[in-house]
């Protein structure tokens, strides 16, 4: 049942991603898939050199580049056109990631340390305690004076796709924050109020746009989740948390941040009922035990690219494709009116 | 006898801080593995094991916390209903084991069932001890649980958690069912007496063992 879980060459491709970095690590991931392959032509036609020359592509067409960056960008230019699509003010300061390795101890290093071995632990970089992921956490908790687990994962993720380049890293999550459509360290804020505990406020407010969508958009899914109980911690909480990154492979989860990253922080949402959208034939003829399976474990699902009519494998086109259905349909291009 | 049929099915929680080893204890007693791989823990959870006891199959319902402070809001959303309380701290972290009263306090405070709980030090496979058996045994004193040292690495006395908190809940579980046949009218949310068990239900298809 569910993904096949470590039967076929998938795996194999894995291995060879998982102790690669950088510009070879979303090679060896594009290689995996012939398909994505063929993205290299929409991207041919554009001189993308560099900062300058992306950011006048973006001005000059904003949609067009949108939309390409939806499809997916290429292992040459992707960091780029996520720095320039993302960039709001220049908020580089010379020296200052030095400045901040150099502080004291800190409130956060202790859970900074803890969670250090146990980050995006399918990667060979991350196996033993990574000293460029603690430099980054520990610069980005100083900074923003904030760490909850679950920021573990995204930096990690950044730091691979970046080469290890830890100042690199730590500015694109600073951009991913200053972003007015993503503020990302949003979803790890609580509020402190005394009788409610500490709740995670933004992502209350994004389950409770996720839920009202999903019972609308799939009612006969909605309805069977309801009565086989199953619990939104196991997915769609998890899926948010960790920008998808606690629960798929990186060969999915690197064309989830692109269409993130072309659109805002509500292309979680559109994502997350694409992903429903795409097994529900497949979800309704689970139960509770076989759902709360299928669900957590796609991190070990092989043939991700499968394009065949299998209803429990993951297509990242076709999911991209519901995603950005949604994200029209459902006005979450309108950021500010829906989170109202 | 179908496969999926157990007499109680039985809610337990796994308590204590962040890199006690929660998981990695839950993973060894369900899967029979200690994986090198593994994710911290954010929101909870869950995995499910038949555990026998004599004659009796009670189903487990393990419930996987996060040990970070800023998760305690949603993991507390889980203690009610709870009947069994794993309380985890490290060997190897003095600041867990100082903290195990704070969780079982925030039980006490939170629910007024009466709970069967177990005391665990984990990772006695570690050379840098903090916290001597003496400590752990008074602790467990003091609060009436039974007491163990256990390793998730070379898994030792992780099936004894298990076994001796069965013990327990069948203890419970029987006399509730005292209770409950006496008095027709009461109705324990905290567990399921012989559940008319879905016969097509195959209860360790949460694990990853199958």
């Amino acid at each position: 049942m569910g993904c096949q879980i470590g039967k076929t060459n998938q795996i194999q491709i894995r291995s060879k991603y998982n102790n690669l970095v950088g510009i070879k690590f979303q090679e060896a991931i594009e290689n995996s898939n012939p398909k994505l392959k063929q993205l290299q032509h929409q991207w041919n036609q554009f001189e993308i050199k560099d900062f300058g020359a992306a950011l006048k592509f973006k001005q000059s067409d904003p949609v067009r580049f949108k939309k390409y960056l939806m499809n997916g960008a290429i292992s040459s230019n992707r960091w780029l056109l996520w720095k320039v699509s993302l960039f709001v003010e220049n908020i580089f300061e010379s020296g200052c990631y030095e400045a901040l390795l150099k502080s004291q101890h800190h409130q956060f290093d202790i859970e900074i340390e803890k969670d250090l071995p146990r980050t995006l632990p399918g990667h060979q970089e991350f196996h033993k305690k990574s000293q460029a992921l603690q430099n980054v956490l520990k610069a980005i908790a100083i900074y923003n004076n904030d760490y909850v687990t679950g920021m573990n994962q995204v930096a990690g993720f950044l730091l691979l796709l970046s080469g290890m380049e830890e100042e690199d890293t730590f500015w694109m999550l600073n951009y991913l924050n200053i972003n007015p459509q993503f503020k990302f360290l949003q979803l790890y804020q609580t509020n402190d109020s005394q009788n409610k505990g500490n709740q995670f406020e933004f992502v209350t407010k994004l389950l409770s746009i996720f839920h009202k969508h999903f019972k609308s958009q799939m009612p006969q899914l909605h309805q069977h989740f309801e009565t086989q109980d199953i619990n939104q911690y196991w997915y769609i909480w998890k899926w948010i948390f960790s920008l998808f990154l606690y629960t798929f492979p990186f060969e999915v989860v690197l064309y989830f941040f692109d269409f993130m990253i072309a659109n805002n922080i509500l292309a979680i949402i559109s994502l997350s009922l694409a992903l429903l959208k795409h097994f529900q034939s497949h979800l309704l003829k689970l139960n509770h035990a076989e759902i709360a399976q299928f669900i957590t474990q796609f991190q070990e699902c092989s043939d991700v690219f499968d394009r065949s009519s299998h209803s429990d494998h993951l297509c990242v086109e076709q999911i991209i494709s519901y995603a950005t259905q949604f994200h029209d349909q459902l006005g979450f291009q309108r950021l500010e009116e829906t989170l109202q | 006898m179908s496969l999926g049929y157990y007499d109680w099915l039985v809610k337990v929680i796994v308590l204590g801080d962040s890199g006690v080893g929660k998981t990695n204890i839950l993973t060894q007693f369900c899967d029979s593995k200690f994986s090198q791989n593994y994710t911290a823990t954010i929101g909870v959870d869950f995995k499910i094991k038949i555990l026998n006891i004599q004659d009796k199959k009670i189903k487990l319902q393990i419930w996987d916390t996060a040990g970070q402070e800023r998760f305690r809001n949603i993991t507390q959303t889980y203690y009610k209903g709870a009947f069994g309380i794993i309380f985890v701290y490290s060997l190897i972290d003095r600041n867990s084991f100082n903290n195990v009263e704070g969780w079982i306090k925030s039980i006490l405070e939170s629910t007024t069932d009466e709970v069967c709980s177990i005391l665990v030090g984990n990772k006695l496979d570690s050379q840098d001890r903090r916290v001597q058996t003496a400590e752990g045994e008074k602790l467990a004193q003091k609060y009436n649980m039974p007491f163990l040292e256990t390793s998730a690495l070379e898994n030792k006395n992780i099936q004894d958690i298990f076994d001796r908190l069965g013990q327990n809940l069948k203890i419970r579980l029987e006399n509730e069912g005292q209770k409950v046949s006496n008095n027709t009218q009461r109705q324990s949310g905290q567990f399921k007496l012989n559940q008319e068990a879905n016969q097509t239900e195959q209860p360790t298809s949460s694990c990853n063992s199958c």
